[in-house]
């Protein structure tokens, strides 16, 4: 057949398109995780450390631009750690550093590894939400019976737009994925 | 088999069982396809017969919760991937090297690849009816980390997913090498049927979104057994991930599954109306841009999971915009019916169902589409009805309507004419019994895939399940008419219908085993 060889050609076009797709469903994921930190879309807040120059005590605040931080967490492991904010709710104004406390308490009698992933609500907010100091920075190791209280040093960006009046951040703690137990 | 004489003239070939699994025919592939098609509708269906017997009445009745899951899960696969994935290209293989005047398909033997990849996956799927933890039970789109706590039958279920993608990748290619290469001279692209059309547009989203679908169930399978974190937050991953590569791949999906419809009563609808389409131009583009806006729409699948505003509103807006070259369709036959010299057969009553009622479902796809709606419409019955009319009166009729149309031509025997009446007026009467009430009782806040209900759902349950069952029953109907028309019955001429036109119907009833060895000339 004359056709048979432009036919293979044909077809190896159209595989190497198949290909092409089947990279590109995974290359969605770090897009997608790109997409999500440079507008703070999905609550994700950027994982990286502030510098703390950015912000000056000095600016002068006026009383209508402050704004309630409410501190939630998320015990995933329930049973075995307890997971607590120190301070539930914070009256905040932008711009200024502010610190508060997350206290872990290890109710098992095994070690626990694992890190806790931040989410804030509203979205929007997400990308405004600066943090200088996190324990979410790194893994936390808890010993048997340990009660450890874990420093957050924030600050609110000025920039965020006047409407948002309350910001909510969430942490919830996973325990690392140990592969060599499944 | 190197013993094989490569003679593509002769008329021989393997009898009995050897010459179906050996066949590079592309009328017998088209044939083994449109047969499994049709085992895996009674198998999908006689699942379907079991969820509505359990939503008969509110409460537990016949089985538990775990396994009606299963069913709702199952239920969705086969009929996707087992029953209008795989007719659509067994209509294709039948007709597209006859419709453009071609020997064969570009790629014979990959072609017989492709039919016989079916059964071994689908062997697969359902030998997970019988595992232990039980079939999978998390909704056909497998959103983790539900989907992830499956128990045996996890890795069966993506290999039997991966298959069948294989399976319509190559078939695609296939379709694809064979529209651009095959086509007698003469015939230009612009004078294509349409079905041709809509099927070549079809191959290319397959082509684009299978390999998709294969990379998201992949990182399920590496996250359940190879400890990666795509999906699982406590490693950084993010479940509502799964959802945007599912749907990338789903929303091009549900055209996959329409598209080739719109072909084949695009043929139908001007046979019977003894006119020619109108807009045929038109109604290419109309397939194009279809095909296009399927690609940026797919997260109105998820409005739910907290996007931003603005993804909102842009989903919703792009999604309302399909509704523009869809609409340029539904006219487009509308107006070829339009004084036309109509007479109604059973396949133009099946092309005109199909109008009717797939535009019932596009107008509760708009709703949907509206996205303050579809917080209270999400995952409820009123979805269900809604791919339902696209899927059921849509694609279902659509290829219904293809096999009373061409299987005269395919058998050289008549049909019972009576008996198609019956099949489709029982039909269209029951699909709408099952379907239409579950409008009424989404709206009123059933949620789907939940074997039981609260009781002010009970009267709408029992008629939809009435539907079904009678939905069901007719189908036997439709079995029985296309073998009886098999072993015989009234020779039909070459022509078979009074307005047909296309090459198809210059070839004898039932056409030779090797069509068009040498060209036909194209007007």
């Amino acid at each position: 057949m004359v056709n048979s060889k432009i036919n293979k050609i044909t077809a190896k076009k159209l595989f190497f398109i198949c290909i092409a797709m089947f990279l590109f469903s995974f290359a969605l994921i770090p897009l997608y995780n790109v997409i999500c930190d440079v507008t703070g879309l999905n609550g994700n807040t950027s994982n990286l450390k502030e510098k703390a120059n950015t912000f000056s005590e000095a600016t002068i605040m006026e009383s209508n631009d402050k704004l309630n931080i409410q501190f939630i967490s998320h015990e995933t492991i329930k049973n075995k750690l307890a997971f607590k904010p120190k301070e539930f709710e914070m009256t905040i104004v932008p711009g200024k550093i502010y610190s508060t406390m997350y206290v872990a308490t290890n109710k098992s009698d095994l070690k626990i590894i694992g890190q806790a992933v931040p989410s804030v609500s509203p979205n929007e907010a997400a990308k405004y939400l600066k943090k200088l100091e996190c324990f979410c920075f790194e893994q936390q190791t808890f010993k048997p019976g340990e009660v450890v209280e874990l420093p957050l040093y924030f600050a609110i960006d000025e920039k965020m737009p006047k409407r948002i009046k309350t910001v909510t951040l969430s942490y919830s703690f996973f325990e690392t994925v140990d592969v060599s137990k499944k | 088999m190197s013993t094989v004489v490569k003679d593509t003239h002769h008329e021989e070939h393997p009898s009995g069982i050897m010459r179906w699994i050996t066949t590079t025919n592309h009328k017998d592939i088209g044939t083994l396809y449109l047969w499994f098609a049709m085992i895996m509708f009674f198998i999908g269906g006689l699942m379907a017969l079991v969820i509505r017997s359990e939503l008969f009445q509110p409460g537990l009745q016949f089985v538990d919760p775990q396994f009606f899951n299963s069913m709702t899960t199952m239920h969705a696969l086969v009929m996707i991937f087992g029953v209008v994935m795989p007719a659509f290209t067994g209509l294709a293989n039948w007709m597209i090297p006859i419709m453009i005047g071609g020997p064969d398909m570009a790629l014979p033997r990959m072609n017989n690849y492709s039919f016989w990849i079916m059964p071994f996956a689908f062997s697969m799927l359902l030998s997970t009816l019988f595992m232990d933890g039980g079939a999978p039970a998390g909704g056909w789109t497998l959103y983790p980390p539900l989907s992830l706590q499956t128990g045996d039958a996890f890795p069966f279920l993506i290999f039997a997913i991966h298959f069948m993608g294989l399976s319509s990748i190559m078939g695609a290619i296939n379709i694809v090498a064979t529209i651009l290469n095959m086509r007698a001279p003469g015939m230009t692209l612009m004078k294509m049927p349409l079905f041709v059309w809509t099927w070549l547009i079809t191959a290319f989203l397959l082509i684009a979104v299978m390999p998709v679908l294969a990379g998201g169930v992949t990182m399920l399978l590496t996250d359940k057994f190879f400890g990666t974190s795509f999906f699982n937050a406590a490693g950084g991953g993010d479940p509502v991930m799964f959802q945007h590569i599912f749907w990338f791949f789903g929303h091009p999906e549900v055209y996959i599954l329409i598209l080739p419809s719109f072909g084949v009563v695009s043929a139908i609808i001007p046979t019977f109306a003894r006119k020619p389409l109108f807009g045929y131009s038109s109604m290419v583009y109309a397939t194009a841009s279809i095909a296009f806006l399927s690609f940026i729409v797919w997260a109105h699948h998820m409005f739910t999971v907290g996007m931003p505003l603005a993804g909102e509103v842009f989903f919703m807006l792009a999604t309302m915009l399909i509704a523009v070259p869809t609409g340029v369709k539904v006219f487009n036959w509308v107006t070829t019916m339009w004084r036309g010299a109509m007479t109604f057969e059973t396949p133009m009553l099946f092309a005109i169902g199909f109008i009717i009622m797939f535009t019932i479902g596009g107008f509760s796809g708009l709703m949907l589409a509206i996205t303050p709606a579809d917080f209270q419409y999400h995952d409820t019955y009123f979805v269900v009805a809604h791919f339902h009319y696209v899927l059921v009166p849509g694609s279902i009729f659509a290829i219904m309507a293809a096999c009373y149309f061409w299987l005269p031509k395919w058998t050289g025997n008549m049909y019972p004419e009576t008996l198609g009446k019956i099949h489709f007026w029982l039909s269209t009467f029951f699909v709408n019994l099952t379907f239409f009430p579950m409008h009424f009782v989404g709206l009123a806040g059933m949620p789907r895939r939940i074997p039981d209900y609260s009781l002010q759902f009970a009267d709408y349950n029992m008629i939809a399940s009435i539907g079904a069952f009678g939905f069901g029953f007719a189908q036997l109907i439709f079995l029985y008419l296309i073998i009886k028309t098999i072993k015989g019955g009234k020779k039909a001429t070459d022509e078979v219908w009074e307005g047909a036109e296309g090459l198809e119907w210059t070839l004898s009833s039932p056409p030779p085993y090797h069509s068009f060895n040498t060209p036909p000339v194209i007007k």
